[in-house]
């Protein structure tokens, strides 16, 4: 099933909302849309499912406009952050009521039903709970029941809302990866908003970056973190490490001298930044480098504290834990390993 | 002055002692009065007052009465409760005002308003009496003024309930392909039936109790149009303590226990919460 | 795009706002529901005291027996609603700032289920009740009258009835505002000094100010509409002891439709000035 987001526009007032957001998602395609809270990607959301109104533009899918179809009439599987399951049915209740909610002549019957839940709890890995009370259930069991309930129908597309905001960290992961599998699995169409930047580029095919309601960039994460389409998403996105400078006649010229200059793309001039993440350096000896504050093991790299000479600007990097670890207040040249340049404004320097 | 303390001291004997003070003499004492005064001359004149055919016809219109007042407030007070609670629209907090407002204006007045609409002299009187509907001094008129007093209750239990619960539940019904009908019926009802219950339960108390209103539309005809505050009334005045009393005490048992089960209820839905 | 949205552009959008079924039939119930029930009965009180013009509803309001009504009704709310206040903080105390455990705990619940029985009781068994306990042969009123102290049948009456009606607004209004006070505040006031009574007035009761705006309020709009517990107890006295809901009522019984209309008109007016001044108090406790 192809879904297409085409130019949605939503106007609250004082600037929040959606400005034009369009992308396509394919067929069995798993697309993350992350950004900082207020960025609409709730919004969006709805939208596609019909629990909110665009001002402008059209969801459609496989080519027909959504517009007209009322949210029941949609088939889509929707997961909500709280998972608002029905309290006063059981679990087997919750997963069933999609299917009892049916016209008569479309409703399996009571039998089809008792064995569709009991599959779609299988399915889930909470086949014992069928009888239990959303009430006593954990949040990782109340999850997997939510999804359950979402599938039970045979959605053409998932929509997922914070599905992991409630789990405790150690749940997230392992729900995370289970999940993935599942929606492989089923080649769930799955749209899914987070405001965790790293679980986005661990689960999806693609993440949307929004912020303001505009959609800065749709990319697979690796191009994400390759070309960042500004300094924005290259931030949002994760850990950076940020030095001015200044490129002249094909080399960027960092502030510092600490840092050694490296070549920029040709026939551009004036001010810029260089970004980079906080693994992707290299440091050797030498007299007027940075000065090595402290180190520390974190996991598979070293966490080293370091000073600019000059600026004094103090910031840290992480070295892979086989290399041998610099002694306290050695002074070390760093390399950027793989820089993206931005202008001060954010704009790409390709 | 910590929130949580395990011993108490002088200070919270003295507050404590106060409240005993102020709730035994000023709520307690009449409470108790009902009672005694019902028995003063032991059960049977008691019983007897309440068997008498005037009292009797009391108790059945006020029965008739607050059953008719209770499903149609409840029915309505429900739909405006979720109407408030799910949507936005113009002049939204007006309609609230205007449904809050019955309960802050004298019950004379939740009388008065139906005399003035149906009375002899009132915009429809005149009409009504031409075609031989009489709706004043009779027990449609008691009904009116009854379901002008209590109109808020339902909505004011449900509205918080409502909007506590958030609409994600019932978005998930919409979208699993739940009609109006089954959105009603599986998630809506089922989710607020005890504050539901909660607000039928205070309209009932308040029902049975209605005074004020009642008295301006009624028309006080004993074993016609007498409820039983109305036929208190009649007894207390006509000097007949016992039997003004023995009704006092059964219409404050019948409103106590009303409310008793309310108090039960709402515990029993915080502790589930 | 949709008519709606058009229709709805002047409100702001609450984001969230949900798409669910169901409105429009709703609304309708709800609009036709409340304008049989409630908006038509009241435009009938607000219109009908004008019909003969406002000089004869001017005639009616300057009357020596309304006006004593009404400034009885109005005057007596407003002591009642002191009282009740002042009462009402002693055992909002009781309730929020209660012990909770030892055997004062059993005492602070009692309370809790008893304070709501002025509330619960119905209004015409509280009257009489109360017409009795302070009567000159009552409980309360035999003793009393041997000091020579007259409740019932005399304005200390009404005031009494009308506390006893009010007081569980009053209570209902401050304790949950009293509960969620944070202690730390309180704490560190005593910590620099304050002595219990230094907390209570300058600590306690500024931050309760909403909340006994709305209980005044509340206590107020009660006594003043207050019929049922009122008129067996009150004497009833043309000029002396006749509140104004009574005198609707026997303005009624003598078939004059106006004049009470006229009398309901100015109380609803006094109910609304409470409602507007409840709605700011609880804007102020947002």
């Amino acid at each position: 099933m192809n879904l297409e987001i085409d130019s949605i526009s939503l106007d609250y007032g004082a600037g929040r909302g959606l400005d034009a957001v369009g992308f396509t998602v394919a067929p069995g395609e798993f697309v993350a849309l992350v950004g900082p809270s207020g960025a609409g990607k709730t919004t969006l959301l709805r939208i596609i499912g019909g629990l909110a109104r665009a001002s402008a533009g059209h969801v459609r899918r496989d080519g027909v406009d959504l517009g007209s179809l009322p949210a029941r009439r949609r088939n889509i599987g929707f997961v909500f952050q709280d998972y608002a399951l029905f309290p006063h049915l059981s679990v087997a209740g919750n997963v069933a009521f999609g299917l009892k909610v049916r016209p008569r002549r479309l409703r399996p019957s009571r039998a089809e039903r008792r064995a569709r839940v009991a599959e779609l709890l299988a399915l889930v890995q909470v086949a014992e709970l069928a009888e239990a009370r959303p009430a006593t259930l954990s949040g990782g069991q109340s999850q997997r029941v939510a999804l359950a309930r979402a599938l039970a129908t045979d959605p053409s597309l998932l929509l997922l809302d914070e599905p992991f905001g409630a789990l405790d960290p150690l749940v997230r992961r392992d729900i995370r990866v289970w999940l993935r599998a599942l929606q492989q699995r089923l080649g769930l169409t799955t749209v899914m908003v987070t405001h965790d930047r790293q679980e986005a580029m661990e689960i999806a095919d693609r993440v949307a970056v929004l912020r303001g309601g505009k959609l800065l960039q749709i990319d697979t994460p690796a191009v994400l973190e390759a070309a960042p389409a500004d300094a924005f998403v290259m931030r949002f996105l994760g850990e950076t490490l940020e030095f001015p400078g200044r490129v002249e006649a094909g080399v960027f010229t960092p502030v510092s001298s600490a840092i050694a200059p490296f070549a920029a793309p040709p026939g551009r001039a004036g001010e810029a930044v260089a970004l980079i993440r906080p693994w992707q350096v290299r440091l050797s000896p030498a007299p007027d480098g940075a000065q090595i504050d402290e180190t520390h093991p974190a996991g598979a790299f070293h966490r080293i504290s370091l000073t600019l000479p000059g600026t004094g600007a103090a910031f840290e990097i992480l070295s892979p834990a086989e290399l041998p670890t610099p002694a306290r207040g050695q002074r070390m040249r760093i390399e950027l390993l793989t820089p993206r340049l931005f202008t001060p404004k954010g704009e790409p320097i390709r | 002055m910590s929130r949580v303390r395990d011993r108490a001291d002088a200070r919270d004997w003295l507050v404590m002692a106060a409240a005993c003070a102020i709730v035994g003499v000023l709520l307690i004492a009449p409470l108790v009065l009902v009672f005694v005064q019902a028995f003063a001359d032991g059960w049977r004149p008691a019983l007897e007052a309440l068997r008498e055919p005037e009292t009797l016809s009391a108790i059945r219109l006020t029965l008739f009465v607050a059953v008719i007042v209770v499903a149609v407030n409840s029915v309505f007070g429900t739909i405006a409760a979720w109407l408030l609670a799910r949507f936005d629209f113009r002049f939204k907090a007006a309609l609230l005002t205007l449904i809050e407002l019955p309960v802050s204006i004298s019950p004379v007045i939740g009388g008065l308003v139906w005399l003035l609409l149906f009375g002899a002299q009132g915009w429809f009187g005149p009409w009504c009496e031409r075609h031989g509907i009489g709706l004043m001094f009779a027990w449609p008129g008691i009904v009116l003024a009854t379901l002008f007093v209590t109109f808020p209750y339902v909505v004011r239990t449900a509205l918080p309930l409502l909007e506590a619960q958030g609409p994600a539940q019932e978005e998930a019904a919409v979208l699993l392909g739940a009609g109006w009908w089954s959105l009603w019926a599986r998630v809506i009802l089922p989710g607020m039936r005890l504050a539901l219950l909660s607000g039928v339960l205070l309209t009932t108390a308040r029902a049975l109790g209605e005074f004020g209103a009642v008295a301006v539309v009624s028309g006080h005809i004993p074993g016609l149009t007498n409820t039983m505050p109305l036929e208190i009334e009649t007894l207390y005045n006509g000097y007949r303590s016992t039997a003004a009393f023995a009704l006092s005490a059964t219409l404050a048992l019948m409103a106590l226990a009303v409310i008793a089960l309310r108090t039960l209820i709402r515990r029993a839905g915080s502790v589930r919460a | 795009m949709s008519k709606e949205n058009i229709v709805f552009r002047s409100l702001p959008i609450t984001p969230h706002r949900p798409l669910l079924p169901g409105f429009a039939p709703a609304l309708g119930t709800t609009l036709l529901w409340t304008g049989l029930l409630v908006a038509l009965p009241l435009s009938a009180l607000a219109l009908r005291p004008w019909e003969h013009g406002p000089g004869a509803m001017l005639h009616v309001l300057t009357g020596d027996r309304v006006r004593a009504a009404l400034a009885l009704s109005f005057g007596a709310a407003a002591l009642a609603a002191t009282i009740a206040l002042g009462l009402g903080l002693v055992l909002a105390w009781a309730l929020a700032r209660g012990p909770r455990s030892g055997p004062l705990a059993a005492v602070r619940r009692g309370l809790d289920l008893l304070i709501d029985l002025p509330f619960a009781l119905p209004t015409a068994v509280s009257g009489i009740a109360l017409a009795t306990l302070y009567g000159p042969r009552g409980w309360f009123g035999a003793p009393l009258h041997e000091l020579g102290i007259d409740i019932a049948y005399t304005r200390a009456g009404i005031e009494v009835a009308l506390v006893f009606v009010s007081l569980p607004f009053a209570v209902r209004a401050v304790e949950p505002v009293l509960a969620a006070l944070p202690a730390a505040r309180e704490e560190a006031a005593e910590s620099l000094g304050a002595t219990h009574l230094q907390v209570l007035a300058r600590i306690v009761l500024p931050a309760l100010r909403p909340a006994l705006l709305a209980a005044y309020a509340l206590a107020f709009a009660r006594a003043l509409g207050e019929y049922g517990s009122v008129i067996f107890i009150a004497g009833n006295m043309p000029g002396r002891s006749e509140i104004a809901p009574l005198l609707i009522v026997i303005r009624l019984q003598e078939f004059d439709e106006a004049s009470a209309a006229a009398i309901g008109l100015l109380m609803l007016l006094g109910a609304a000035l409470c409602l507007a001044a409840l709605s700011a108090a609880r804007r102020a406790l947002r």
